[in-house]
């Protein structure tokens, strides 16, 4: 039955994931071209100092991206779903409702997952062109809240999507809206490393949000 | 005879606006059942509670012996279910929507959806979203019908179709019944395609049962009475007599579940003068309008 929601999911996603990958081929190739275009118009170890020392990130234009991902695949998967109220057919499927809503996140979060690594791979190849093992072995740890943020944009977009209440949903987009804040803040691109548990520990409470939308969604509370 | 369905006290409340009050019946198995009544009359609540997508104010319905707002797997599996508007994924062809829905029901007959489907004129490329209505009312049936559920609910099933589709229900559902453990609950507008094919009903009017029983016993007992009378008092209510009244200027159409004799005996002691005073028969549907009333 797992194997049928993934085809469902799937087929929901698909041409949204396939946008992804895209958009995430044109930022990568923009940021290689500036890094390259960077390291020519200047002193390579000029560069490489203000990387070390003033702690600037060559693909912070990436950050944004996943937050994107997110806010598409959640409406890929939630839109269709709430349109003429088809999630009524998906929760009268028998198999626990709770367990049909985690099935469905799971494809999103591996959707989600496969646009990182790939990402991730591009990132720590061409960056080891230029730089030493020093500088590209952060790159993992830089981008990972910027992961984590758009799994809970994933997460709070299907929220307000599946909420039937119109002031819950308002709440809950600035709620969802104080947490992305925390995975974004300018001064601590870095120090995220220490505090990267707070932020799976935010995503996980990010979570709980679609099975509350879900509960009330099909009891009709008002 | 066991019950597959049965509601309990049923009370619903939209705010402070009264749907239906301790309303009681019970939906045996093996039976073909009307849940009737005129819009606004809680049908749509009935089925959203059924279906647990409505928690009643109190009350609760059981299917099966569980209660609908905890149906557990193994019972939805048994439960087929056709939304008003026959609702199913539009986004899907009529192949991958058989390839999604088949791994959850264990009885699934492949053979029942895809000779339904023979019958489309659509290519199986073609998206659901892109079908016509009366189209999309055959998928939908046709997965019904392939789940081979122990009961079956249609919500206004009849909903867009025209009288070929219509048709096409009722004939593939009178089939289905033909399995003496197959049970049906449906709702309709289209009164003339259910005469003849639900065997017990409940009609609901405003807050609550006007009727609940056999299809049968009620068009045997609820009888029109159609009459001549000058000066008829138009005050006259309803009452253990008079279920409803219509007045045309002298003509009036007097429907009751007393028999002839009683309600002119009840009009000689109003000391209403009558006259050509008869029994009409009555269709399944004007009996409907007969019980609930034209406005």
């Amino acid at each position: 039955m797992f194997k049928a929601i993934i085809f469902k999911e799937w087929l929901k996603i698909r041409w949204t994931l396939l946008i992804m990958f895209l958009l995430s081929v044109g930022i990568l190739v923009n940021i290689w071209v500036n890094l390259a275009y960077g390291l020519r118009f200047s002193n390579p170890s000029d560069f490489w100092a203000f990387i070390i020392f003033r702690k600037y990130v060559f693909f912070s234009f990436l950050q944004y991206f996943p937050p994107v991902a997110g806010l598409g695949l959640a409406i890929a998967q939630f839109f269709p779903e709430m349109h003429r109220d088809r999630l009524r057919l998906t929760l009268r499927l028998p198999l626990p409702e709770n367990l049909i809503i985690f099935q469905m996140n799971i494809v999103a979060i591996l959707a989600i997952f496969s646009l990182f690594l790939f990402n991730l791979i591009f990132l720590l190849v061409f960056s080891s062109i230029y730089f030493p093992s020093e500088i590209v072995k952060n790159i993992f740890m830089v981008s990972l809240p910027w992961f984590l943020a758009g799994i809970a944009t994933y997460f709070g977009v299907a929220t307000i999507l599946v909420e039937p209440v119109w002031i819950r949903r308002i709440l809950m987009a600035i709620i969802f809206y104080g947490f992305l804040q925390t995975f974004f803040q300018p001064a601590g691109i870095y120090s995220y490393q220490k505090v990267i548990i707070f932020l799976v520990l935010l995503v996980f409470v990010s979570a709980l949000g679609i099975y509350y939308a879900v509960h009330h969604y099909q009891k009709g509370l008002a | 005879m066991e019950n597959i369905i049965e509601c309990i006290n049923l009370t619903h409340y939209y705010g402070r606006k009264l749907i239906f009050k301790d309303v009681n019946y019970q939906v045996k198995k093996g039976s073909t059942f009307g849940l009737l009544g005129k819009n606004g009359a809680g049908k749509t609540t009935t089925i959203n509670i059924l279906n647990g997508y409505l928690t009643p104010s109190s009350g609760q319905c059981l299917i099966f012996g569980e209660d609908s707002q905890h149906l557990t797997p193994s019972t939805k599996s048994r439960i087929g279910y056709l939304m008003e508007g026959h609702i199913q994924y539009g986004f899907m062809n009529i192949h991958q929507i058989e390839k999604f829905y088949a791994p959850f029901y264990p009885h699934w007959k492949r053979e029942a959806y895809f000779e339904l489907m023979a019958k489309l004129n659509v290519s199986p490329k073609q998206k659901i979203s892109k079908m016509s209505c009366g189209q999309r009312s055959q998928v939908a049936l046709g997965l019904v019908l392939a789940q081979d559920p122990d009961l079956m609910i249609l919500d206004d099933y009849s909903m867009g179709l025209d009288p070929g589709y219509r048709r096409l229900f009722i004939d593939y559902l009178k089939a289905y019944t033909r399995s003496e453990h197959k049970t049906i609950f449906v709702t309709s507008h289209i009164l003339q395609d259910l005469e003849g094919f639900i065997t017990e009903a409940v009609i609901l009017g405003s807050s609550g049962i006007l009727y609940y029983g056999s299809i049968k016993e009620f068009m045997e007992k609820f009888h029109c009475f159609k009459f001549t009378a000058r000066g008829f008092p138009t005050e006259l209510k309803k009452n253990d007599i008079i279920q409803n009244i219509e007045i045309i200027r002298e003509e009036v159409n007097l429907y009751s579940f007393r028999s002839g004799a009683e309600v002119q005996s009840f009009l000689r002691s109003m000391g209403i003068q009558y006259s050509h005073f008869r029994e009409v028969t009555m269709s399944l549907e004007e009996a409907f309008i007969g019980l609930t009333g034209k406005y």
